[in-house]
């Protein structure tokens, strides 16, 4: 016991002995819901499948990401390509994306257009309407999608992705026999309601309220949402509110959201005029009211209080159709980019000759290469029955709608004074793009959902470690596993953990970086646990960091794995994939190691400091506190 | 699919909306490609495919006597009513498949269709000819060939796409319907259109007559 106790102190990191509490970082990952009974936390550690869960325990994880997923099997490709040209088809030459921003609205025939195609039902199963597409499948869709209309993406994704995506997940049989048939052939439109003026990041916090009528047989729905996507035009909405529930061991009731199906002919739902927007003008955006709504009890969704499960769960199970979307728009935008690059002159040479527009283009392609890879393979875990995908989803639409911001940014830059002019048509894209980073879970949140996350499962774990300290007889084996393990890591003797077996030859050295950020993360979130215990809740310019590396590291992973899918079937691609990802690897595993180490240094600590210091200034002053130079 | 005979297939499935038509089989000559292209219409409407196989340098040398033959030969199989056909194929523009296969069934034909009604047993059909329209009136069985103003053919949608996959596509090749494929046409040259030379801007009608005079245009 003796020597053992000496091990211990030989090693810097001696988290065992620090009090870390689970269950307050508990409420942690949920951050926007108050009022909003928190899921505890289980006093066990749970085991994932999930590369990022793990990444926060310093664990590499690869049983999602290497090989890269292939789902389809002979039949669903056959259908698949199949399907590919009429969209592409009916997307070049019936739909008009500048008629439909000019409108405000999909033009009629386009819409009509778009149910006979059978666009509004694509992961419906055949039976009751739809074409019974898995994730992958749908994914290749809406790539098409992405790459000519954004506004009709919308349209598309409101109905599918999360309007009625609640009945395909929760519905019992009779539900969904009731309603998918109407949200296929029966061309109802759908919409996911759950915005309201003072709730939106913290959805837990909404205030419509649904009550249990006298007779037990209904409940009485009041409250307005805003900016529900189709709500002017849906009959079926998937709507979100408070109920009174009994809570039966405190004998008290209090108050926990519930989904609904609502239907408009209910009585008591009225809609307000369409919004005016920056972006996906041909989407309809609008206020919802319920005045006394009527909703049969058999219209409750996955269970009377469990609304925010439904919720989260909706919105997590269509984030990859987000990545795959704007993978499509990058797709376009870049070729608009390297069509004009390669054909513009100017100095006498063509401008693709150029340095500067040969970096803009090559990061261009590198940000797309990573963001269609990431949505393949979530879909591609998805399809194969996985369950834990939920931050690689956030990461995902987080990365995504960042990237094809910048490129289509980058984009317009190309082309320069043409870029700008509407006939070019990438302005409406760069317009249609801005709302990908607040809507669905906006880009700050999600961040602090990976990052909180990722923590309280390695808090869990760590924890577990601790418990064992106060057992240490009956835990030897665990503890000296952990000591030896530390022992050897601060005299700087470990090896890090290896992707080399996982990776094709020529990808060595990059998955050798990546293996790198894998585990310098473990001893960075320990760090910051010993720092902050449970108060890293509220230290969320660390969690950015953490986040923005976990992103990072994620996403070389992803495109290791491609790459040597690539490689290993000698596609024509191959080379550029390679050279792609080891790119992206330098250049990520850079800025892994930058973020975590950021987070130690006092001095960054110190900026951020200084920064709150400004921000509360600034908020006191009512906006910028000094003048200009000339004080007046 | 060539677009005439997209147009002859969106009439064909029509016809059958209109309960005029009864069945309606598709038929392509070519090698596995024309199997999606029997897709394409099966999922436009039609109920049957039957592919033609003919690939390589057979499928090199095919001749619109010998897509007659072959149309022809299924014809009298199937006891079709009625053969379309788009009015020429958009790659060599031959515009002789309809006329010949009529000719080798000894049927009336109505070519370069717009309009197509049944009335009392016969098809009245309008033409478009280099003058206008001609109307004219042919008993079954005929041969009809689709002209660009017949009608706009619909788009494949993709539950039609699903449920074409279940429709059958039976296969044969031309020496089980007694049709020899060789070839009857030697091509001897191909050649591109003489590279345009030049224009000349004048500055008024003077000169304009003297040049033309110069070239031997005019007296």
């Amino acid at each position: 016991m003796l020597r053992f106790g000496r091990v211990l102190n030989l090693s810097r990191n001696v988290v065992p002995f620090v009090e870390v509490n689970s269950r307050g970082l508990a409420t942690a990952p949920q951050v926007a819901r108050k009022g909003e009974e928190v899921e505890k936390a289980t006093s066990e550690a749970k085991e994932s499948q999930s590369f990022t869960m793990n990444l926060f325990r310093g664990v590499m994880e690869t049983a999602q990401v290497f090989p890269f997923p292939q789902v389809l099997n002979e039949d669903q490709k056959d259908t698949l390509k199949m399907f590919v040209d009429p969209t592409a088809k009916f997307f070049e030459e019936v739909n008009d994306p500048a008629k439909n921003d000019t409108l405000e609205a999909v033009e009629p025939q386009s819409l009509e257009g778009l149910w006979e195609l059978g666009a509004f039902g694509l992961q419906v199963s055949q039976d009751l309407g739809g074409l019974g597409l898995n994730n992958t499948q749908y994914a290749r869709l809406v790539e098409i999608v992405g790459a000519h209309d954004l506004g009709v993406g919308i349209t598309l994704g409101a109905h599918q992705s999360i309007g009625f995506k609640g009945i395909l997940l929760f519905g019992t049989p009779e539900q969904k026999a009731k309603y998918l048939p109407r949200v296929t052939t029966g061309k109802e439109f759908a919409a996911f309601c759950l915005t309201e003026p003072s709730s939106g990041s913290d959805a837990g916090s909404i205030r419509s309220r649904a009550v249990l009528s006298a007779d037990g047989k209904h409940y009485i729905l009041n409250g307005s949402k805003i900016w529900i996507s189709n709500g002017g035009l849906a009959e079926i909405m998937t709507v979100f509110a408070q109920t009174p529930v009994l809570d039966e061991k405190t004998g008290k009731e209090h108050d926990k959201v519930t989904a609904f199906i609502v239907e408009r002919s209910f009585g008591g739902v009225t809609s307000g005029p369409p919004e005016k927007k920056m972006g996906i003008k041909a989407s309809n955006t609008a206020e919802v009211y319920y005045e006394d709504v009527k909703i049969p009890v058999e219209n409750v969704l996955g269970g009377v209080g469990q609304g925010f499960k439904v919720a989260m769960n909706i919105l997590n199970n269509g984030r990859f159709g987000m990545a795959a979307c704007l993978a499509g728009t990058m797709r376009a935008v870049t070729r608009k980019a390297v069509d004009h690059a390669t054909t513009r002159l100017q100095f006498g040479r063509r401008i693709d000759s150029f340095g500067t527009i040969q970096e803009k283009l090559a990061r261009m392609s590198t940000l797309q290469y990573v963001t269609e890879s990431m949505a393949y393979m979530i879909s591609g875990n998805m399809d194969s029955g996985s369950t834990d995908f939920h931050l690689e989803a956030a990461i995902s639409k987080v990365f995504a709608s960042e990237a094809a911001w910048t490129v289509t940014d980058e984009a317009i830059q190309i082309l320069g004074g043409m870029g700008f002019m509407k006939e070019c048509g990438l302005e409406r894209v760069m317009r249609d793009l801005r709302i990908f980073r607040i809507f669905e879970g906006t880009n700050d949140i999600l961040r602090l959902f990976v990052a909180l996350t990722g923590i309280q499962f390695a808090g869990a774990h760590l924890r577990e470690l601790q418990k064992a300290f106060k057992n240490p007889a009956a835990n030897l084996g665990l503890i000296f596993g952990e000591a030896t393990k530390r022992a050897i890591r601060s005299v700087g003797l470990s090896s890090p953990p290896s992707l080399s077996q996982h990776v094709h030859p020529n990808l060595v050295p990059a998955a050798a970086l990546a293996a790198k950020s894998i585990e310098s993360f473990g001893q960075a979130v320990e760090a910051t646990l010993l720092k902050y215990g449970r108060g890293v809740v509220e230290e969320q310019f660390v969690l950015n960091r953490l986040a923005n590396a976990a992103i990072d590291t994620y996403t070389m992973a992803v495109v290791l794995s491609r790459a040597t899918m690539a490689l290993q079937s000698g596609l024509p691609s191959a080379h550029i994939q390679e050279l792609m990802t080891k790119v992206w690897c330098s250049e990520a595993s850079g800025r892994v190691a930058e973020n975590l180490g950021a987070i130690r240094s006092s001095q960054t600590l110190e900026n951020f400091s200084n920064l709150s210091a400004i921000a509360k200034n600034v908020c006191e002053n009512g906006g910028l506190i000094h003048i200009n130079p000339l004080n007046f | 699919m060539n677009p005439f005979d997209e147009i002859a297939v969106e009439e064909a499935v029509r016809l059958k909306e209109k309960k005029i038509a009864q069945e309606i089989v598709a038929v392509s000559c070519g090698p596995a490609q024309s199997q999606e292209t029997l897709r394409t219409a099966l999922a436009m409407g039609v109920d049957r495919g039957i592919h033609v196989e003919v690939s390589g340098p057979e499928y090199d040398t095919l001749q619109p006597i010998h897509v007659s033959k072959i149309l022809a030969k299924l014809a009298q199989d199937e006891k079709a009513d009625i053969v379309i056909v788009g009015k020429q194929a958009i790659d060599d523009d031959s515009n002789q498949t309809a006329q010949m296969t009529a000719a080798l069934l000894d049927w009336p034909q109505a070519t370069f269709a717009s309009k197509i009604e049944k009335q009392n047993g016969e098809l009245q059909v309008t033409r478009e000819i280099d003058g206008g329209l001609e109307t004219i009136k042919v008993k079954l069985p005929a041969v009809v060939s689709a002209d660009l103003r017949l009608n706009e053919p619909r788009y494949a949608t993709l539950p039609n796409i699903m449920k074409a996959k279940k429709k059958p596509i039976k296969k044969v090749s031309p020496k089980d319907l007694g049709v020899d494929t060789a070839a009857r046409i030697e091509v001897l040259s191909v050649e591109d259109p003489p590279t345009r030379q030049a224009g000349v801007i004048l500055p008024d009608v003077d000169q304009l007559i003297v040049k033309l005079k110069e070239g031997g245009h005019v007296q």
